[in-house]
């Protein structure tokens, strides 16, 4: 219900912006995103974009992986 | 008038037909051959040929890295190699919408005359049709092609046999993908790897190597026509993901709107099958060669079965099963 | 950086401990029962094998997540009927096999019916200023598809666009968990939570279920890296018998949500009850277009006219969203009711529960 993946931030115009996922550009809209900047990391679901990715969130998560994946069992 | 748009007189026998006809003849003049008869007299030869047929119904008729003449050329090339043959001679009928600008027709046709060239076949018979504007969809076109045997081994889709490796000849799903993303708005570098694989095929027979089985992963994709081959050869195939050459940017748009690039059409890929100590040769001869520089192993036949199945081994070493879908998939927002 | 989520060597060391974990679990019956509410999920699960390496440990149930699977046939041959009125209708590719009563938008295409398929709700808008047709999306999603047919609906209003307006079929997540629960307590070991429904709402609104129910629950992504955190938090959870809400999708997910689209989606419309396939009725568990946009609201613009729904009794889609039935207790299953031919959602959506059954075996 909810196919979504992160988009960059190519430039920004209003309520658009075009955005690039893997080198495939697309406009998307960015309205609930407050203050997006080019090369921030935007979830785009829809052509729209929900939630700016953490990128520290997104290593944190990482390392929790390799936490667990350490921990005695 | 127009000067610019193809006309139902254009298809009527007349004058204004003749033009027509002088355009086309024109702009393929070098690769057709028995130009102004009814039919095309060849010399048959000695031994085994091939006969395909096909048509071209792509939307849009220009997409990135090529269009329906293209198309329909490398279509009819690549099926005639996927039973061995060397492609000689091809027909062509041009079915056209009442509207359509002679301007696309002409880019269409040189798209028609360079691959023909590049492929050393010739064009030995042709028709066109006009037909009324809303009964066909701006332009189809049909083909036949026929080919001679390069080799007296039967390579079949009924021939896949245990232990033989599954191999394709480069990147997964770029002209499916390439086409979703045109229509769906995304501007890339994506483009369509359209492309005649007919001398991958022939390097290879030329060297003696033993195939089981050849096809190209066309509608349906890679896994529509292994789950095609599994059914013929009444065998299991199991796919390795982490083997898959998938390129980023195919991966990322099929994301992005939902769908499966192993469900992605491939117009300038084979998928072949062969026994395993054939797998080095084969690698060899495809890497050098400029289509196959990608080509690698992919799966393995494992074993008989009466309910044949094709698995992938995913990432995390599971096996799950890729099914036969029943229909062409859309962009889906689950 | 998303390479790391999908295909990370860690992953398999980790899934290999969480099965152990769950062998050796104290006084619990095996496979544990872990219900996902997201189609996307569903999905997800079986295309990485989850399923299959977790074969008999954890059994994952598909709740009521795909909006395709949930969405009642009366509501479907509302579709029809704008269909055949001669309306241009514009949907998302996962609804045009659904099948109604009698038709689906499939076959009233192969009848002359216009019908545009977009990747996005704000396409609609393209395609309404290029016809002189009355324009109608079809708005069936969840919260996370919400802000943009809001986003469709105020952008018409600003562009004084009067030849579009939406059919209201949207669902929200919280209240359908709370029935949901009060139908299956007891029956669930744990909640996998849907990863993007939560960015838009965020992890508060699931704080009842551990509370309440005692059920664990995880905030979870859809890379296999994400749901092996998901489904490694689920079990700890219930080997340290301390359930809570655990949300491992920090990367996208804030404890309350994204606060700009809630206001957006509030501004275009409000909490109603709404008719869910297989459960009915369930209290604001919908939205429905508020007053000062009623001219976007398909269903106040033109007299729609449906019968009630008639039950077909065999089809036991409701009880299969509802976790209570799987595919393999259908009568229907694999004989009348194949993808080639779907008698209910849940076979023709992608991520219906049937259609998964069906094609990647069980």
């Amino acid at each position: 219900m909810c196919l979504a993946v992160p988009y960059r931030i190519i430039s920004k115009e209003g309520n658009k912006a075009i955005a690039d996922v893997f080198g495939m550009k697309k406009e998307i809209d960015i309205r609930i995103i407050e203050d997006v900047e080019v090369d921030e990391y935007v979830l785009v679901h829809a052509g729209f974009a929900i939630q700016r990715v953490n990128q520290g969130d997104a290593k944190e998560t990482l390392e929790l992986l390799t936490e667990l994946c350490e921990a005695e069992e | 008038m127009d000067k610019n748009t193809i006309l139902l007189s254009h298809g009527s026998g007349g004058k204004q037909s003749q033009e027509l006809l002088e355009l086309i003849y024109n702009t393929l003049n070098e690769v057709v051959i028995n130009h102004g008869e009814d039919s095309g007299v060849f010399q048959a030869v000695e031994g085994k040929a091939a006969i395909t047929t096909d048509s071209y119904t792509v939307d849009p008729i220009f997409f990135p890295g090529g269009n329906i003449g293209k198309l329909a050329i490398c279509g009819t090339t690549n099926d005639l190699a996927m039973v061995g043959a060397i492609p000689k001679l091809i027909t062509l009928s041009l079915m056209i919408e009442e509207g359509f600008s002679f301007d696309d027709l002409n880019k269409i046709l040189i798209s028609i005359k360079d691959e023909t060239k590049k492929g050393n076949i010739s064009i030995i018979a042709g028709d066109t049709k006009i037909v009324s504007r809303g009964k066909i969809d701006k332009i189809f076109i049909n083909t036949a092609g026929y080919g001679v045997l390069a080799t007296n081994e039967s390579i079949s889709s009924k021939n896949a046999k245990p232990q033989d490796d599954v191999i394709i000849t480069g990147d997964i799903g770029d002209h499916g993908a390439s086409i979703m993303a045109y229509r769906n708005g995304f501007e890339s570098s994506l483009i369509s790897d359209c492309a005649n694989v007919a001398p991958l095929i022939k390097a290879l027979l030329e060297q003696g190597v033993i195939i089981h089985a050849l096809r190209d992963p066309t509608r349906g994709g890679l896994a529509s026509i292994l789950n095609e081959i599994v059914a013929s050869s009444k065998v299991n195939i199991i796919l390795e993901e982490e083997r898959l050459p998938i390129k980023e940017s195919v991966s990322g748009v099929c994301d992005a709107l939902g769908i499966d690039p192993l469900y992605m059409a491939c117009e300038g890929r084979a998928i072949i099958i062969c026994p395993q100590n054939e797998t080095k040769k084969v690698l060899k001869i495809l890497h050098n060669e400029p289509l196959g520089s990608n080509a690698q192993v992919i799966g393995r036949v494992t074993e008989r079965s009466d309910t044949p199945k094709l698995f992938l081994k995913t990432f995390i070493g599971a096996k799950r099963i890729l099914p036969l879908l029943s229909r062409e998939q859309t962009p889906r927002i689950c | 950086m998303s390479d790391k989520f999908r295909n990370n060597p860690e992953l398999k060391p980790l899934l290999k401990k969480v099965k152990n974990e769950v062998v050796a679990l104290d006084g619990k019956a095996l496979p544990l029962k872990f219900m996902e509410v997201c189609g996307t999920h569903t999905v997800s699960i079986l295309k990485f094998g989850f399923r299959h390496f977790f074969k008999d440990s954890i059994k994952f149930l598909s709740g009521p997540g795909c909006p395709v699977c949930v969405t009642s046939t009366k509501d479907i041959d509302k579709i029809i009927f704008l269909a055949q009125q001669g309306h241009h209708i514009v949907t998302f590719g996962d609804l045009i096999k659904v099948p109604g009563t009698h038709s689906s938008l499939e076959k009233e295409v192969a009848k002359g019916a216009l019908v545009s398929v977009v990747y996005s709700p704000l396409d609609a808008l393209k395609i309404a200023k290029i016809t002189s047709k009355e324009v109608i999306f079809i708005a069936v999603g969840f919260e996370t598809t919400i802000p943009s047919i809001a986003s469709l609906v105020l952008d018409a209003y600003a562009q004084q666009i009067n030849n579009i307006s939406i059919l209201c079929l949207v669902k929200t997540m919280p209240n359908v968990l709370k029935y949901l629960l009060s139908q299956l307590q007891g029956e669930i070991d744990g909640f996998i939570m849907p990863g993007h429904v939560s960015v838009i709402i965020g992890a508060e609104p699931y704080e009842f279920i551990p509370k309440e129910y005692n059920i664990p629950c995880t905030v979870a992504g859809f890379e296999p890296v994400d749901l092996g955190l998901g489904v490694e938090s689920l079990v700890s959870q219930i080997k340290n018998k301390n359930p809570f809400v655990d949300n491992r999708y920090t990367r996208m997910v804030k404890p309350e949500g994204n606060r700009a689209a809630q206001e957006l989606i509030s501004v275009v419309f409000q909490e109603c009850d709404v008719s869910w396939r297989g459960f009915g009725s369930i209290p604001n568990s919908g939205l429905c277009v508020n007053e000062e946009f009623k001219q976007f609201d398909a269903e106040k613009k033109f007299q729609i006219e449906v019968k009630d729904e008639v039950v077909q009794s065999a089809c036991i889609c409701g009880d299969i969203i509802a976790g209570k039935k799987s595919p393999l207790d259908c009568t229907l299953f694999r004989k009348k009711c194949t993808p080639e031919n779907p008698i209910g959602p849940c076979m023709v959506s992608f991520e219906g529960a049937c259609a998964a059954y069906y094609k990647y075996g069980e």
